[in-house]
């Protein structure tokens, strides 16, 4: 059956996000229209402004409204760490652990010559002059463990060569609360090399 | 280990099967392109995934179905695993005990078999990447982990080909294949240092074996033979990554890795001179023969039980003594055993059996030969030979 033109639309605009089917997305271009005409109102309005209202944090490149993002602005966080991350989420993941007070710098992507990212597509320039002009103390490289994510931490890292800043890479392993048993063999491998030594009691 | 039924459906040309296999010896008869290589072949992806004819599974569904299926019922010590593998052109799906399971780790290593194919004689004298990759598969035997480090370095060295493929269109940065340089190198040495490892075990046993094989006197050995350097530097990272600095210039004229893991060979060697240069045709079948009861043995060194033996029509390329070795072999290991063949009177063994022949695809009791003279060995007499106390 055939429905009006609007709603086939807004259909076809929904089934574009991610982890959208053609079904879910009738499904919820219905649903939209079965709420009170202010909430399609509010999301179309939200929808308006939401370019015009982001921009990236002129320092650490993470979504700001600003010039500068909440993080870098806060001057509680500690200026002298400084943890590169790959995108948003990564950073967003990082803040949620409560773990880290320091200041990030988002890359937006991994270098990646399979898929013809190369470090100019990376805010890396950006990255190497905030060492030169923030001084942190340690720069962490937070980047994923797969080959990209390794290569990109390496090529951060013959940037920075030469500069007196510590560099440090995130630890792989073994997950909180997993029993080992159900680790598949890379991560245990990575665990073991990468052990820890203890105080002798 | 063995498989207590098997079921396909879909698959190549062979009709919907089920057959409860005997649980030793299986000699499947039948004409050329009746389609015994096929029902191995089905046996061979329920267990590893991959055919050893093609490298797209989809190219195993019968022409006009949507999906092939395979299963298994795998009895090892006395577990009982039911495995199955439904497969078309667009992706597989896996079952454990009737549950889909959705990684390959959790599936594989459950079926081991070791195959043995006509073109395996070839390898002395064949390319060096088949050597790689039965050197490979060898180590794979004795450390899984030796996979997913094999594919660590396919990804650094195709990531690294494709930076030497962009220099051809722009100049690529140099920092950029400095990372790949190192990245190579970790990766690539922990493969070699692998695959070494590995040959220190393996190479006495295929020399043992050759031994007893081989006329008196005649030695083999396996050397393993990296592009451009001695054998021990090929697992040193600082040897490789200087290597891999020194033949830059000459990668990106080429527009490929050059030298590393990748390109290393297993030279077979025989009286101290290379097989693939000096040895007649019957040494080196003799060496491909060691190499595969080697693999054998080593295989059930490791799991504890004999893996499952996948013959194709192997016999009729080997001569009488040859064949009587590899025979008596097959007996002494007592696993399972499936075997097809065109000509059964080049099979000769001690070892309970069930002959079936294929014609068009589909499965029917064989006749009787060979020795002992039990009678038939059809589906009846396969039942009394599993409860009958023939351990």
């Amino acid at each position: 059956m055939q429905l009006p033109l609007a709603i086939e639309r807004l259909a076809a605009l929904m089934g574009k996000l991610p982890g959208v089917g053609d079904r879910t997305a009738q499904r919820l271009a219905l649903h939209v229209l079965g709420q009170p005409s202010e909430y399609a109102q509010a999301l179309a309005q939200a929808l308006a402004e939401l370019h015009g209202a982001v921009r990236f944090c002129s320092r650490c490149h993470h979504l700001s409204t600003a010039a500068l993002c909440g993080i870098c602005a806060n001057p509680h966080r500690d200026g002298r760490l400084l943890c590169v991350v790959e995108d948003v989420p990564d950073l967003l993941a990082i803040e949620r652990s409560g773990e880290f007070g320091g200041l990030y710098h988002v890359l937006h992507g991994v270098l990646s010559p399979l898929r013809g990212v190369g470090p100019r597509d990376l805010t890396l320039e950006d990255l190497v002059r905030r060492v030169d002009e923030e001084a942190p103390e340690e720069v962490i490289l937070a980047t994923s463990v797969s080959v990209e994510g390794e290569a990109t931490a390496s090529y951060i890292q013959t940037l920075l060569r030469g500069r007196s800043v510590r560099l440090s890479r995130i630890a792989s392993g073994v997950p909180q609360g997993t029993d080992l048993e159900y680790l598949d063999q890379g991560t245990l491998g990575r665990a073991m090399r990468a052990r820890q030594p203890l105080e002798r009691g | 280990m063995h498989i207590g039924r098997l079921y396909a459906e879909a698959f190549r040309n062979l009709d919907t099967l089920e057959w409860r296999p005997h649980r030793h010896f299986n000699l499947i008869t039948g004409d050329n392109g009746q389609g015994k290589t096929n029902l191995l072949e089905a046996l061979s992806v329920a267990a590893g995934l991959r055919s050893f004819r093609t490298a797209k599974l989809g190219d195993c569904v019968r022409f006009g179905a949507d999906k092939a299926t395979v299963a298994v019922q795998l009895e090892r010590q006395a577990v009982r695993v039911d495995l199955a593998v439904q497969f078309r052109a667009s992706g597989r799906r896996l079952f454990l005990d009737g549950r889909a399971v959705s990684g390959a780790a959790d599936y594989l290593g459950r079926l081991v078999v070791v195959l043995f194919v006509p073109s395996d004689l070839h390898l002395p004298h064949g390319e060096p990447d088949q050597r790689r990759r039965y050197l490979d598969r060898v180590v794979f035997n004795h450390d899984a982990a030796h996979l997913l480090d094999l594919r660590q370095y396919e990804r650094v060295l195709t990531s690294r080909n494709a930076l030497l493929k962009q220099h051809k269109v722009a100049p690529i940065d140099p920092q950029m294949l400095d990372v790949y340089d190192v990245l190579l190198a970790r990766h690539g040495a922990v493969v070699a240092r692998r695959r070494l490892d590995v040959l220190r075990h393996f190479t006495p046993q295929v020399r043992e074996v050759f031994a007893r094989l081989a006329p008196a006197g005649l030695e083999a050995d396996l050397r393993y033979v990296p592009k451009g350097f001695a054998s021990e530097e090929a697992a040193d990272e600082a040897t490789l990554l200087l290597a891999l600095r020194g033949q830059r210039t000459r990668d990106l004229a080429l527009g490929y890795t050059s030298r590393g893991p990748h390109r290393d060979d297993l030279e077979f060697v025989l009286a101290g001179r290379p097989a693939h240069a000096h040895a007649s045709q019957g040494q080196s079948r003799t060496l491909v023969l060691a190499l595969k009861i080697a693999e054998i043995q080593s295989l059930e060194a490791a799991l504890g039980e004999p893996p499952v033996l996948l013959m194709d029509d192997v016999s009729s390329e080997l001569d009488e003594h040859r064949n009587r070795a590899l025979m008596t072999c097959i007996d002494a290991l007592g696993g399972q055993v499936f075997l097809t063949t065109t000509d059964a009177a080049h099979i000769r063994v001690a070892a309970p059996r069930q002959i079936m022949d294929m014609r068009a695809g589909a499965l029917h009791p064989g006749p009787t030969f060979g020795r002992g003279g039990q009678g038939s060995t059809g589906p009846e007499n396969e039942l009394q030979d599993i409860t009958g106390g023939s351990e």
